[in-house]
């Protein structure tokens, strides 16, 4: 008993050392919750510029075009290559030049980058790749 | 981001990073050795500090010491492997990334405090190898320590929540 009290002790020390790596109870995997809103999402049509097909998560970027100029660059993020393959996103169907409609969550801090929820394809298939930010 | 090292772009172009990026299991393998390397660090040195705070003194410190460390520098050379090979599949990001530089800056005041242990206290275990008290010393090398590696493993898995 007076071991048990002295080792809660001792995790109550680091406790109180650490509150700064303290790790926010909503981020239930990687970045995606605490990166992308998950209240609301955007629907961004466009052209694949590049795509970073990687682990742990893939990376893509699209042209969205505006009303003249070169369009915003989105930058997308989804899931790990073995997720992406079950799901059905391969390499050879995200490929830059491909046109695609994307449904995501767009960043809280504001900048042109978006966590994937869903995909159309240039050959009509329909992906849906994360059905909540969570 | 301020303009990348030339060698971080270096080895992350090179096909070492190339392989752990895009090959489909090679990333969540190399996580997978990560955690257990991490388990044999953190187990070992959490039995090992147990014992120097003064827990089951009936233990004799030299012979925990021989039996846990082993298994700790096995632990940290799976690690290291495994954990130089995750950094250069995204080299330029990982060293711009606040929580992967606290990780670094941790360890190695965690391996001063190894050190520091290593030549002054435990020099002398003889004097409290079994139930004698450990020298305070020893218990504040010990809770530095537990402190320290928390911190690492809080540091580590942040990376992933901080850009």
């Amino acid at each position: 008993m007076r071991l048990i009290v002295r080792f809660a002790g001792v995790i109550a020390g680091l406790a109180i050392l650490e509150p700064a790596f303290a790790v926010p109870p909503a981020a239930a995997h990687h970045t995606f919750v605490t990166k992308y809103d998950s209240s609301r999402k955007v629907t961004l049509t466009g052209a694949v510029v590049s795509v970073r097909y990687a682990n742990p998560h893939i990376f893509f970027t699209i042209r969205v075009p505006s009303g003249g100029g070169l369009g915003a660059l989105w930058r997308i993020e989804t899931e790990s290559i073995p997720k992406a393959q079950a799901k059905g996103l391969t390499r050879e169907r995200l490929k830059p030049g491909a046109q695609v409609t994307v449904t995501a969550w767009p960043a809280r801090d504001g900048r042109a980058e978006a966590g994937l929820s869903a995909i159309r394809l240039p050959d009509g298939g329909s992906l849906t790749m994360r059905g909540s930010a969570r | 981001m301020p303009e990348a090292l030339p060698i971080l772009q270096w080895l992350a172009a090179s096909p070492v990073a190339a392989a752990v990026r895009s090959s489909t299991w090679l990333y969540p393998v190399l996580e997978t050795l990560h955690m257990i390397g991490l388990g044999l660090v953190f187990g070992g040195i959490f039995a090992m500090d147990l014992r120097l705070l003064g827990l089951h003194r009936e233990l004799q410190v030299r012979r925990l010491s021989d039996h846990l460390l082993p298994w700790v520098w096995t632990g940290f050379a799976v690690n290291l492997s495994s954990g130089l090979l995750l950094f250069l599949s995204d080299a330029v990001a990982f060293a711009a990334n606040p929580a992967f530089q606290a990780k670094m800056a941790l360890l190695v005041l965690v391996g001063l405090n190894a050190a520091w242990f290593q030549r002054r206290i435990y020099a002398d275990v003889g004097e409290w190898d079994s139930g004698a008290p450990p020298p305070s010393s020893a218990r504040a090398a010990a809770v530095l320590s537990l402190a320290l590696w928390t911190a690492i493993i809080a540091a580590g898995r942040m990376i992933a929540y901080w850009e």
